[in-house]
């Protein structure tokens, strides 16, 4: 079992995140703020084994949140940026193995992929 | 009542109009100088005066009308009652103009010296026979020099109040009267023509007339002097004698009581004044006394014997005793009375004179002063003179001296004079009109000779008289003109037909309508642009093919500088818009006759030429400009309309494959399924929504048309738009609208594009400018017909050199975020073309743009977006 953070600022899709997560057997903590998903990691450093991101949110991007939690976590803790729209310079996150980028929308089988 | 008919005054001129106080004071100065006029009068000779109030009564009469006209000579004929001293001159000259008012004369000027001849001659004449020679009394030489006085001053006093007129009129101090049909300047001049010649010749017999009358006065004035100096001498002489015997007669004086006295035809007590009474004939007679009387008072006080006294046989004296003697008296020889001779003798007896002085001396000197003389008017005729005697008792005698034979005399010479002076002027009146008649018939003459000429080219011989000098040389001009007037013509027509060719040949195009917008003119240019012939074009309406409304266009005031932008849909169906200039060609409108311009009429059928620019590239350069700046901002706005898009899409994915998955392993509640289903719809259709709005925008629709919407409505849309993009950067957006519905005119999308540029902008200076407070206001407001909409925001405003380039092509201040700088410059571009204007300037938080727009008036446009 993977405890997973899901930090996006659409809640239906962190609702559908987390239900994913049950039926997968995984626990998932949701936050629709970036900066409440800080803090709570900034608490539980070595809690999260996995965490989901959106890219384009109002108080924080998903990339200044990968770059702060990274601080915060494990070198071992997997990050994964989701975006809508392809961006072009993601390229020092994505090169430097900090995160993985996906696509929005979400598969299940890509998800489940990631969790086997 | 306007006295001002001329509506190309130049408004220096006065107007005396009904309803203000200018009419009534200056109808109350023409009565005053009609009364100053009549004072101010020249005495030719007794009692005959020329005077001048009457001018300004004619002067009332044509500029006031008849009211003030009558007014003013009744006014005027006051004062010449007081001046001779009867009322029949008055009558005469109050008839003068109530004659010349039943007639209608005055609303001619040309008639107005004919009716007051005709009145002098035929109704003033007859009547001051009636009235001076029969009421009056006075001689047949008096009446005919006062009837010719009057007739001429008259005829003065019109034809100068006629020639005041027009000098008015000429040097544009007043406008002629509407009452007035017209004012020639041939009557001028014939006026001017009777003064030149009557007025020297008039006035020099009337100065004659008045010296030859001044020097009979004086020697008439002499001569009674003289006679009075002759008079007094006898006086003297007779007082001398008759007072002579006087100091040794009182001497003996004794009271007698014993006189009866009843046998007297008077008593010598009631008498208390003693009169002299001489008759004097005058002329080679001797002037001899008549019927001398002296009585003399008498005065008992002191007890005093005072009384003496005679009558025609007998003196009285009483003594100091009482006693009264009677002495009979026979030395004076009295003849027959002339009472147009009067000597009257008088003295002064006082109380203290006759209580000193008892006994009489006899009169030693008799003076006779010059200045004493005086003539009265030719009506008494007369010199009164009065001499001093030094007497004992101081006496006086005065002598009335008549002249009214010589005044007679006199007249009857004056008469010829005055005669030929009349005749003269109503000769010279006569001559005028006839002379005026002939040149204005010779001038017709010359008139239809022209006119002739014009119409047909022609030139009708018949009308000159080839034996006079003048019509030959007037022939050769107007032939020469006709050659000239041909040849005009003939490079006019040229001139016209070069003008048709090049306008038919030009490369622009150009064509001509009707008021009602049918197409009269249709150029070859426009022939092939629009693919129509002008064949097909000739009298079918432009608005046909055009998007045009010529009902609106022609509605308003003509102007000259009409010019409006209109499309036409080609035949091939492609647009081609142009600006057409009305070009205005008034040399050629009098030949513009061609086949293509059958009618050609100014009042109700003009024909509007219009000289057009194809303004198709320039308008289809700013429907690319309009692109370009549109797609920028597709172009800023794609990431977030991306992910708004894949954000519904995620959910959909999500709850579809969570529900598979549980359905996979177990039974899945019926509410769990709902709940997840329901997601699905909702966000499928909050991707619908999405779609739908990105396809509106970014659809192309150039040629959407001007039509009158809801700005509100469209400010909403483009919120609905902005708003991911907006929620990402953490704007919050206001709408605050205050308008009731009101309705703008242009075209809608366009409209969106200027909303969605300013927005966009504002959004990026907020981000910029890393804000605290994020916000974006966008307020509608209606003030005074107009309405006003606001975008502000809390960015960091314009800079100095951002607020005055704001709206330049090609300035951007975020050149490094991949700005165009052409949104504002189209943006104002748009609202231009909405006939709106947009302002750029800095709020208490950041930039404001502001734009207002007409408001359309929705009881004429219902349409709305």
């Amino acid at each position: 079992m993977k405890h997973v953070l899901i930090i996006d600022d659409e809640d239906n899709i962190g609702e559908e995140f987390l239900d994913f997560l049950e039926i997968m057997g995984h626990r998932g903590h949701y936050f629709s703020n970036p900066i409440e998903g800080l803090l709570s990691l900034k608490e539980n450093t070595d809690y999260f084994d996995t965490i989901f991101v959106d890219l384009m949110m109002p108080e924080m991007s998903g990339r200044t949140f990968i770059k702060a939690a990274r601080k915060l976590t494990n070198k071992s803790t997997e990050y994964f940026l989701m975006s809508g729209v392809p961006e072009l310079d993601l390229d020092d996150l994505v090169n430097s193995n900090e995160a993985k980028f996906i696509h929005k929308p979400l598969s299940l089988s890509f998800l489940k992929g990631v969790f086997s | 009542m306007h006295l001002t008919t001329n509506p190309k005054s130049d408004g220096q001129t006065k107007n005396f109009s009904d309803d203000n106080l200018p009419r009534f004071f200056f109808g109350l100065l023409l009565c005053a100088l009609t009364i100053l006029g009549n004072y101010l009068n020249i005495d030719v000779f007794f009692g005959i005066n020329i005077v001048f109030g009457s001018i300004f009564a004619w002067l009332a009469l044509i500029i006031l009308g008849p009211a003030w006209a009558m007014a003013a000579i009744i006014s005027g004929s006051l004062y010449t009652i007081n001046l001779w001293g009867h009322g029949y001159a008055a009558t005469i000259f109050v008839l003068e103009i109530a004659f010349v008012i039943a007639l209608g004369g005055y609303k001619s000027i040309s008639k107005l010296i004919g009716m007051v001849s005709i009145y002098w001659i035929f109704v003033a004449a007859p009547s001051s026979l009636f009235l001076y020679k029969h009421m009056m009394g006075i001689p047949w030489e008096t009446y005919f020099g006062l009837i010719q006085k009057q007739i001429l001053n008259g005829l003065f006093n019109v034809c100068l109040a006629v020639t005041i007129y027009y000098l008015a009129i000429i040097l544009r101090l007043i406008n002629n009267s509407p009452k007035i049909k017209k004012a020639k300047f041939s009557n001028f001049l014939s006026v001017l023509f009777v003064f030149a010649l009557a007025v020297p010749y008039g006035f020099n017999e009337i100065i004659k007339i008045s010296r030859s009358f001044d020097l009979s006065k004086k020697s008439f004035i002499e001569e009674g002097l003289k006679e009075i100096e002759n008079l007094s001498a006898y006086v003297l002489y007779v007082l001398q004698s008759e007072t002579s015997h006087w100091e040794m007669m009182l001497s003996n004086l004794e009271l007698d009581t014993q006189i009866n006295f009843t046998n007297r035809p008077y008593s010598v007590y009631s008498i208390d004044t003693v009169t002299l009474s001489f008759s004097i004939v005058f002329g080679e007679e001797k002037v001899l006394p008549d019927n001398i009387k002296y009585i003399y008072s008498r005065n008992n006080i002191f007890n005093k014997t005072e009384i003496l006294g005679c009558d025609d046989d007998f003196f009285y004296t009483v003594s100091a005793s009482g006693k009264i003697y009677v002495w009979e008296q026979g030395a004076l020889d009295f003849q027959s009375s002339k009472e147009d001779y009067d000597i009257v003798c008088s003295t002064d007896w006082s109380e203290f004179k006759i209580q000193s002085s008892i006994v009489p001396q006899a009169i030693s000197k008799v003076t006779v002063p010059e200045a004493s003389s005086k003539i009265e008017s030719w009506l008494k005729a007369e010199i009164y003179t009065e001499a001093q005697i030094l007497a004992l008792f101081p006496t006086s005698v005065s002598h009335t001296h008549s002249l009214r034979p010589m005044a007679m005399l006199a007249q009857k010479n004056l008469n010829s004079e005055l005669n030929h002076i009349v005749m003269f002027t109503l000769f010279l009146i006569v001559l005028s009109y006839i002379v005026t008649y002939f040149v204005s018939e010779r001038f017709k003459r010359y008139t239809s000779i022209i006119e002739e000429l014009l119409k047909h080219r022609t030139i009708n011989v018949e009308l000159l008289n080839t034996n006079l000098y003048e019509d030959q040389e007037i022939l050769k001009s107007v032939v020469s003109l006709a050659e000239r007037f041909s040849e005009e013509k003939e490079a006019r027509t040229f001139a016209v037909n070069s003008f048709n060719q090049l306008i038919q040949d030009t490369s622009t195009p150009v064509f001509a309508t009707d008021n009602k917008g049918r197409v009269k003119f249709w150029n070859k240019t426009l022939e092939n642009m629009t693919g129509y012939t002008s064949e097909e074009m000739l009298d079918n309406p432009l608005d046909k093919i055009a998007k045009v409304d010529f009902t609106n266009i022609f509605s308003e005031e003509y102007s000259d500088e009409l010019s409006f932008d209109f499309s036409i849909t080609s035949k091939s169906g492609e647009y081609i818009y142009l600006k057409a200039n009305q070009t205005i060609l008034r040399d050629f409108s009098d030949l513009m006759t061609t086949n293509d311009l059958a009618t050609h009429n100014h009042d109700h059928n003009a024909v509007h030429f219009f000289v057009a620019q194809d303004e198709t590239e320039a308008i289809t350069a700013r429907a690319h400009m309009i692109n370009m700046s549109r797609l920028a901002a597709l172009g800023e706005m794609a990431s977030a309309f991306a992910h708004e898009l894949n954000q519904p899409l995620n959910v959909i994915t999500m709850a579809a494959g969570n529900t598979l998955e549980r359905m996979k392993s177990s039974n899945v509640p019926s509410d769990y399924t709902k709940e997840k289903l329901k997601r699905i719809e909702t966000n499928a259709l909050r991707a619908g929504k999405i779609i739908k709005n990105i396809r509106e925008f970014t659809s192309e629709r150039r040629d959407e048309g001007v039509v009158a919407f809801n700005p509100a409505s469209l400010c909403q849309n483009v919120i609905g738009i902005l708003q991911e993009q907006l929620r990402l950067d953490q704007v919050e957006i206001e709408l605050c609208d205050a308008t009731e519905g009101e309705l703008i005119e242009g075209r809608p999308m366009l409209f969106e594009q200027v909303i969605v540029n300013i927005v966009n902008n504002s959004r990026q200076s907020i981000v910029a400018s890393k804000a605290i407070k994020r916000s974006c206001k966008i307020d509608l407001q209606c003030i005074e017909g107009l309405l006003v909409i606001e975008i502000s925001d809390s960015g960091s405003g314009f800079n100095d050199e951002s607020i005055s380039r704001a709206f330049d092509p090609f300035y951007t201040t975020n050149a490094d975020r991949s700005g165009t700088g052409i949104g504002l410059y189209m943006s104002k571009s748009i609202i231009s073309s909405m006939n709106g204007k947009i302002w750029a300037f800095n709020g208490p938080n950041g930039a404001i743009v502001a734009m207002q727009f007409p408001v359309v008036d929705r009881t004429s446009n219902s349409a709305s977006t």
